[in-house]
């Protein structure tokens, strides 16, 4: 997956991927999804994929496809993440996309205050808006601030020549 | 156009009212089979081109036959002058269920494929004749090939993906290392990713063996997690007998990369029998 490129292009890449083809993320527009009845979760919806008019394609297609579970992500961390801690999330978007490689929008996400704990690390919630073409459901994320500065500056002698 | 838009029952019994105003309604038709379609010459002041003879359906409330007289539509003089042209990204092989399809949605009239010849035609000008069984049109078709883009759906066979699910790459009870020290900046250390050789297969000795377990000492101290050259990949923090590939970034081979801050980086996937699942990755600017 292509988390880091965001929603649309990792559903593009894996378009791609899955039919060997290649589409340019920018040769097409993906639609607001619609979750399918038969999938209660939320996760599965289908969205068009339409073209745009300068691209070397035309036309438009409905796509099945699945979002992925903010509830399972917040699990799947090795190790708490390392990011900047900001007051909101959407001024922690960044921070978590080059921390992480998952990269979220305000598209994708609600707003939300970020919460110091006291014991080093910091949560958040992530909430999917329900247009989100690429995250559902909700989950906390738990992260801790970069690590210290005394971790790269092993040698603290300084020589003046 | 949209005179002529309706489904074609409906657009016959437009056809046939016109001529007989007031004569039939939609149910009367849908009770009704249909003869074949005769030409008729119009008497003075008249427009109906057509007789056709309709019979009652068995088991509805009509009995007998009935002869009407109607016009169908010329398409000679709908399209006189003109040339319908069949925009298609391949030339040749052209079926009438294209033409069709083609000619309603521009100029939203309500043919079916029976309306033509069953024939296949290549990417010159063609004149068609309506086929005489045409409840509702006649005359020729003149139509040629224009190259065009191609279709959407010409280009993906299938419209349900399972692109975007942890399963694909997640196995229950592994870390998911795709997520661990993405952001770390490797480029003190870039000479030592460098040197390691693109498809080179980790091992606790020989050449890369101190590059590659300086990097992984560095994702330790930043991550907690300990990676050791030197063993297996499928005992836990082993990764000897994985292979570590380079890209340039931005890469296609490569879309989990951070192009935005670095501009290579070492990617080491995991195998299905290794302690970690994904792909380990090493940015740096080079």
């Amino acid at each position: 997956m292509a988390l880091i490129q965001g929603s649309k292009v990792d559903v593009i890449s894996g378009i791609n991927r899955d039919v060997q083809v290649l589409l340019d993320p920018n040769g097409v527009l993906l639609g607001i999804p619609h979750p399918v009845e038969e999938d209660p979760s939320g996760a599965t919806v289908q969205a068009r994929l339409t073209c745009v008019p300068e691209y070397q394609y035309r036309g438009s297609q409905v796509i099945t496809y699945q979002r992925l579970g903010f509830a399972e992500l917040v699990t799947l961390f090795p190790a708490l993440p390392n990011i900047s801690p900001r007051e909101t999330l959407y001024e922690l978007l960044e921070g978590l996309r080059t921390a992480t490689g998952v990269g979220l929008s305000e598209d994708d996400v609600e707003d939300a205050p970020v919460e110091a704990q006291g014991d080093g690390t910091y949560h958040v919630l992530l909430k999917a808006k329900p247009l989100s073409q690429g995250w559902y459901g909700e989950g906390t994320l738990v992260f801790q601030d970069l690590p210290p500065l005394s971790l790269v500056i092993t040698d603290v002698t300084l020589e003046w020549n | 156009m949209s005179l002529y838009s309706k489904p074609q029952i409906e657009l016959l019994l437009d056809l046939i009212n016109e001529s007989n105003p007031g004569l039939m309604e939609l149910r009367d038709l849908q009770n009704t089979s249909y003869g074949v379609p005769k030409v008729r010459t119009p008497g003075p002041g008249e427009i109906a081109d057509t007789t056709l003879e309709l019979y009652a359906k068995p088991d509805t409330f009509y009995i007998g036959k009935q002869i009407v007289h109607y016009r169908r539509v010329d398409l000679s003089r709908l399209f006189a002058n003109m040339v319908v042209l069949l925009d298609r990204w391949q030339p040749g092989n052209i079926r009438r269920e294209y033409i069709v399809e083609q000619v309603n949605k521009k100029y939203n009239l309500s043919l079916i494929p029976d309306d033509l010849p069953d024939s296949v035609w290549g990417a010159t000008t063609y004149n068609v004749t309506i086929a005489a069984t045409s409840l509702a049109y006649r005359g020729i078709l003149r139509f040629q090939y224009a190259p065009g883009k191609r279709d959407l759906d010409q280009i993906l066979n299938k419209t349900v993906f399972n692109i975007r699910d942890w399963d694909a790459q997640y196995v229950e009870g592994k870390p998911l290392l795709s997520l661990a020290g993405v952001g770390i900046d490797y480029t003190r250390f870039k000479a030592s990713a460098d040197s390691i050789t693109n498809g080179w297969v980790i091992a606790g000795t020989g050449t890369g063996y101190a590059q590659i377990s300086q990097l992984f000492s560095w994702f330790g101290k930043v991550t907690g997690i300990t990676l050791d050259a030197g063993v297996s990949h499928t005992q836990v923090g082993g990764m000897a007998g994985l292979t570590v590939s380079r890209f340039n970034l931005p890469s296609a081979n490569a879309p989990e990369g951070n192009a935005e801050k670095f501009n290579r980086v070492l990617v080491i996937a995991s195998k299905p029998d290794s302690w970690f699942t994904g792909k380990l990755l090493i940015h740096y600017n080079w």
